[in-house]
C-alpha cells in the first residue's frame, strides 16, 4: 500500500508589505529584520505639532544638520530586532551569572590586593553614571531620530548602556560596602578627576541634533572610554596584578563595545559617505568630541596607570583616530 | 580595606533605587538639560518617592525578555511551518487582523517613540524600558502578521493606510496626540487611557478568542505582550497617584487629562468592539461582557482608591459606559455602508450570529440593530453592495465619523464650520480645552476629501462574499466551505 | 466587597502558580478560556513564592511569573518572597 504524501500546494500572494518590498523588492519572503525596520515610523499627514517643540513635525528630518535622501540607508549590520537582541542578551547575561557566581564561590574579590581593589574602585564605580548619561543620550536619539533603521537599534542600545550602568553598580557592590557606591558618587560630584568628564557629559545633554548626539556619545564618548578602562586598565593592568575577578565581571562590556561598534561604524561611513557636506559635519563633530573627551580622560588615566596613564591615552586616541580613517572620516 | 565592621546588605527597595534613580545626578544646567519638565505646570519635588511595581533590573529583563520570545517566535516559526492560516475558523476572521495591523501596531510603534521622549524629556529610566517594550509589540504583531499578509489582502499597505485613510483617522490622531503631548501627558494617558482601555480588552479578551478562532500566531504575540503590559499597568497607576501626592497644584491638570483621554480610548475602542462582536466567527465574550469585566469594573474600583487623593471618575464615564450596547453594532454598519473603499471586506451576519447577538444584548440588539442587519442580507441576495466611497465628515476631535453627517451637504456645512463638527459633547470640550492644535487637525481633515483616496485594490475592499479572500481560502481548504 | 484578579497564559510554566495561589487563597477561583486562566478573589490575593516552590519542586524567582502574566487587576505590594494584590490600600 502506497500512501501519498504530496504536499498542498499552497501559493502566497506575495512576499511582504508593500512598504518593505519597495526596498528588497517581492521575489522572496523579507527578514524578520526587514519586515520589523523598513516604513514602520510615520512619514506624513501629522495630525497635531509637538507641544513640547511647535517649530518641527512630530518626526523631523530636519532635526539634524545631517542630511540623507533616505535615512533607511542606516542599516543595523547586526540585524536586531528587539526578539533577536534580547535573546542575544540573555545569553550574555547567563555568562556573567557564572562568573559571578564562580567569583563569589571562590572568594576571588577577597583575594585582590586591597590597594588593587581601592584603585577598581576609585576609577570604575564612577563611570556607571556616565553608563547613565550613555542611556540618556541613546534615548534622545530614540526620541528625536528619524527612520526606524536610526532609532530602533538606539532604543535598545539605551537599553544596553543602563545594562552597563547596572553591571557596573553591581561590581561596585561585590568589590565593596554600599557606601562604596555613595562614594562613587561624591567622587562623580567633587573629585577634581571627574569635572571634566561629567561636564562633557552633561554638555552633551543641551546637543540637539540626534545625529550630532549619535557621533559623541557613540563613537567619541565610548570610542575612547571602553578602549582604556575596560581594555588597558581592567582586562591588562588590572588582571595581570590580581584582578582576574574584575576582569570576568567585566566581560559584558568589552564583548558589548565591540559587538555594538558594527553598528556605530556602519551608522557614520553610511553618513559622511552620503555627502561632501556630511563628511564635514561629522568630521567636525568627531575632531570636537574626541578632543575634548582624551582631554576629560587625562586625569583619569593617570588615576589608573598612573606613569603608564599619559601614553596608553595617546596609544588609545591614535587607534580611535585610525577608526576615523576607516570610516571615510580625515584624522 | 577594613572590613571589620561590615554594612547591612541593601534590601530590595535599596538595591532598586541604587540601580536606577541613584545613577542619576543633579546637573549643573536642569532646565537646559530637562526643558520640558516644567512645561505642563506638573510639580514634583521628590521624584524618589516613585515607586516602581514589577521593576526588574536590566539582568532579569533581558532573561525574561529572552524567555518569552524564544518561546513566541518557536509557535511564529510552527504556525508558519504548518501553514496554520489554513486552520483559522473562516477566512473572514482575517478582517481582525487586519483592523489589528492597520490601527493598532502603528499605535505600538508610536507609544514605543513616546516613551523615548519621555525618558528623555524626565530623566526617568523606567519609562525607557517601557520604550523598548513598545517597539517589541510593534514587532511582534508585525511578526505574527507577515503570514497572513502573504495569504489574505488587506495588510500589505498598511503603514500607507495608517497615513492617508480616514478610516484610521482615528487612530492616527490617537497616535498624534500622544506623541504631541508633554511628557507627563503622555505618561496619564497611557495609564488611564492606552492601558486600561485598549490593552486590556484588545489584548486580553480578543487574544484568547483569536485561539479559539485558530489564529494561535496573532494569539500568542498578544497574550505575551501583554505581560509586559501588566508592568506598564501597574508602573502608570503609580505614577498618578505620585502625581497627586506631590502637590495640590497637580490635582486639575492630571484630572483633565484623565478626563480627555479616558474618553479618546473608548472613542478608539470601538474598533476593537467590532473586532469582538463582528468577526470572530467563533464567539466568544461580548463586547459589552469584555468592557464590563476589563475596563469598567476594574476602573471603578482604581477610581474609589484615588477618591482621597481628590480624583473622581472621568466626567465623561456615564456617557462612556451607556455606548457599550451600541457602539459595536453601530461600527459595523458603518464599516459596511463604506466598505467599497475600505482596506477590509464586510458581509451581513449570518443566522447564528444574529442569534449570539441578540442574546448577549437583550433587548437593544434586536429593537435597534437586528432590522438592519437583516437589511444587509437582503441587499446582498438582492445582487446590491456598497458603493459609497467619499469620505464621511469626522468629528474635530477623535475623528470617528459624525453620525448623521454624510453625503455633500454635511460636508459643506462642515466646511462652514472650519471642521468644528463633533461626535459627542465630550469631544467638543476636548477640542475646547486646546482649540488651536486641534483646529488644525479639523482643517487639515476637510482637505482629506479633495485628495484621492489611497490606494486600495479592489481585491482589499467591499464585500466578503465573492472576495479573493474567500476564494483562496475555500481552494486551499480542499474546496470546503465554512458556515 | 470588590474582587482582585490576575490571569495568566495556560501552559506548563504557569500551571504551578495557578495551583499555588489555589491552594493559599480558600476564596479565589479560577475561569479558564482558550489559552488564558483568570483568578478572581475577594479583596485581596497573596502569591507565595515558597508555595510555588513546593508545587514546582525547585527553586523559584517571584519576578519569573511575569512571563507568562496577562493582566491583574489590584493595588500590588511585592517582595522577594511574596506577591500580594489588594483594596486595601
Amino acid at each position: 500500500m502506497t500512501v501519498d504524501l504530496q504536499a498542498r500546494e499552497i501559493q502566497p500572494l506575495r512576499n511582504t508589505f508593500s512598504h518593505v518590498a519597495r526596498y528588497v523588492g517581492d521575489d522572496k519572503p523579507a527578514t524578520r529584520y526587514q519586515e520589523a525596520t523598513f516604513g514602520a515610523q510615520a512619514t506624513s499627514n501629522f495630525h497635531y505639532r509637538p507641544t513640547w517643540d511647535p517649530e518641527y513635525e512630530l518626526f523631523d528630518a530636519s532635526r539634524s544638520k545631517v542630511v540623507l535622501a533616505d535615512w533607511y540607508v542606516l542599516k543595523d549590520p547586526r540585524q536586531f530586532y528587539y526578539g533577536t537582541w534580547t535573546m542575544a542578551r540573555a545569553r550574555q547575561q547567563d555568562a556573567m551569572e557564572s562568573s559571578y557566581q564562580f567569583v563569589e564561590s571562590r572568594d576571588l574579590i577577597n583575594k585582590m590586593p586591597d590597594d588593587l581593589r581601592d584603585k577598581v574602585c576609585q576609577v570604575i564605580i564612577p563611570l556607571r553614571h556616565v553608563a547613565w548619561g550613555g542611556n540618556m543620550n541613546n534615548c534622545m536619539i530614540a526620541a528625536y531620530g528619524y527612520g526606524t533603521a536610526f532609532t530602533a537599534p538606539a532604543s535598545l542600545h539605551a537599553m544596553d548602556e543602563l545594562g552597563v550602568a547596572q553591571y557596573i553598580t553591581r561590581l561596585g557592590l561585590a568589590l565593596d560596602e554600599p557606601s562604596g557606591l555613595d562614594a562613587g558618587k561624591e567622587a562623580w560630584l567633587k573629585a577634581p578627576q571627574w569635572q571634566a568628564l561629567r561636564h562633557l557629559v552633561e554638555d552633551s545633554f543641551v546637543v540637539r541634533d540626534p545625529f550630532e548626539i549619535f557621533v559623541a556619545q557613540n563613537l567619541a564618548i565610548d570610542g575612547l572610554l571602553y578602549p582604556l578602562i575596560f581594555g588597558h586598565f581592567i582586562d591588562d593592568h588590572v588582571a595581570l596584578n590580581g584582578g582576574t575577578a574584575v576582569s570576568m565581571l567585566s566581560a559584558f562590556m568589552v564583548e558589548w563595545h565591540e559587538e555594538s561598534n558594527r553598528w556605530v561604524d556602519a551608522v557614520v561611513k553610511t553618513a559622511a559617505a552620503e555627502s561632501e557636506a556630511n563628511k564635514t559635519l561629522i568630521n567636525e563633530w568627531t575632531h570636537a568630541w574626541s578632543k575634548r573627551m582624551h582631554d576629560a580622560l587625562v586625569p583619569i588615566a593617570q588615576m589608573a596607570l598612573g606613569d603608564k596613564g599619559a601614553s596608553t591615552l595617546e596609544d588609545v586616541f591614535t587607534q580611535f583616530q585610525a577608526r576615523c580613517k576607516k570610516l571615510g572620516l580625515s584624522a | 580595606m577594613d572590613t571589620t565592621v561590615k554594612q547591612p546588605a541593601m534590601n530590595r527597595n535599596q538595591r532598586m533605587q541604587a540601580l536606577t534613580r541613584d545613577l542619576a545626578w543633579q546637573v549643573r544646567q536642569p532646565e537646559a538639560v530637562f526643558p520640558a519638565r516644567s512645561l505642563e505646570g506638573i510639580r514634583i519635588h521628590d521624584w524618589s518617592a516613585l515607586r516602581q511595581p514589577l521593576q526588574p533590573t536590566l539582568e532579569k529583563y533581558w532573561k525574561l525578555q529572552g524567555d518569552k520570545d524564544k518561546r513566541l517566535y518557536a509557535i511564529t516559526d510552527a504556525f508558519a511551518q504548518n501553514n496554520g492560516q489554513l486552520g483559522l475558523s473562516d477566512a473572514r476572521y482575517a478582517n481582525a487582523i487586519k483592523l489589528l495591523l492597520q490601527a493598532f501596531s502603528p499605535i505600538e510603534y508610536s507609544a514605543h517613540r513616546g516613551y523615548a521622549r519621555v525618558a528623555r524629556q524626565l530623566g526617568l529610566t523606567d519609562a525607557a524600558f517601557q520604550s523598548a517594550d513598545h517597539l517589541r509589540h510593534n514587532q511582534l504583531e508585525i511578526h505574527a502578521t507577515s503570514l497572513f499578509n502573504k495569504y489574505f489582502n488587506g495588510m500589505h499597505s498598511y503603514t500607507e493606510w495608517f497615513d492617508h485613510h480616514w478610516m484610521l483617522s482615528v487612530a492616527k490622531s490617537y497616535a498624534d496626540d500622544l506623541l504631541s503631548a508633554g511628557p507627563f501627558e503622555f505618561l496619564v494617558a497611557m495609564a488611564v487611557g492606552f492601558n486600561p482601555i485598549i490593552s486590556n480588552t484588545l489584548y486580553v479578551s480578543y487574544m484568547s478568542a483569536a485561539a479559539d478562532n485558530g489564529d494561535m500566531s496573532t494569539s500568542s504575540a498578544g497574550l505575551t505582550a501583554q505581560s509586559d503590559k501588566v508592568r506598564h499597568q501597574a508602573a502608570g497607576l503609580t505614577l498618578v497617584e505620585f502625581l497627586l501626592k506631590q502637590d495640590p497644584a497637580n490635582l486639575p491638570i492630571v484630572q483633565a487629562w484623565i478626563d480627555k483621554w479616558f474618553w479618546r480610548s473608548v472613542r478608539l475602542s470601538s474598533l476593537v468592539a467590532v473586532m469582538q462582536d463582528y468577526m470572530l466567527p467563533f464567539h466568544s465574550h461580548s463586547w459589552q461582557e469584555v468592557w464590563a469585566m476589563y475596563v469598567e469594573q476594574p476602573l471603578q474600583k482604581v477610581f474609589e482608591t484615588w477618591k482621597p487623593l481628590g480624583l473622581t471618575l472621568p466626567s465623561n464615564w456615564p456617557q462612556a459606559c451607556e455606548q457599550q450596547a451600541h457602539v459595536s453594532h453601530q461600527t459595523w454598519l458603518r464599516l459596511y455602508r463604506y466598505s467599497a473603499g475600505l482596506p477590509l471586506h464586510v458581509w451581513a451576519p449570518n443566522a447564528a450570529a444574529l442569534d449570539w447577538l441578540s442574546k448577549k444584548y437583550p433587548g437593544t440588539f434586536d429593537a435597534m440593530f437586528r432590522p438592519h442587519m437583516m437589511g444587509l442580507a437582503h441587499q446582498i441576495a438582492q445582487g446590491q453592495r456598497p458603493q459609497e466611497k467619499a469620505a464621511p465628515v469626522l468629528c474635530g476631535t477623535c475623528q470617528l465619523p459624525v453620525p448623521g453627517m454624510e453625503g455633500s451637504t454635511a460636508l459643506s456645512q462642515a466646511k462652514t464650520l472650519q471642521g468644528r463638527c463633533f461626535c459627542s459633547l465630550p469631544c467638543q470640550h476636548i477640542f475646547n480645552l486646546e482649540p488651536e492644535k486641534h483646529s488644525a487637525q479639523a482643517a487639515y481633515s476637510l482637505q482629506r476629501h479633495a485628495w484621492s483616496m489611497p490606494v486600495t485594490q479592489s481585491s482589499d475592499s467591499g464585500l466578503f462574499d465573492g472576495s479573493q479572500d474567500q476564494h483562496n481560502f475555500e481552494e486551499w481548504n480542499g474546496g470546503m466551505q465554512h458556515p | 466587597m470588590s474582587n482582585v484578579f490576575i490571569a495568566f497564559q495556560v501552559n506548563e510554566e504557569s500551571r504551578p502558580v495557578v495551583d499555588a495561589i489555589l491552594a493559599d487563597n480558600p476564596n479565589a477561583t479560577a475561569v479558564y478560556s482558550p489559552g488564558l486562566v483568570k483568578i478572581d478573589a475577594p479583596n485581596s490575593l497573596v502569591i507565595k513564592r515558597e508555595s510555588i516552590e513546593e508545587q514546582l519542586g525547585q527553586r523559584y524567582d517571584l519576578q519569573q511569573m511575569q512571563v507568562n502574566l496577562v493582566t491583574l487587576s489590584g493595588h500590588i505590594d511585592e517582595d522577594d518572597d511574596q506577591f500580594t494584590l489588594s483594596w486595601n490600600h
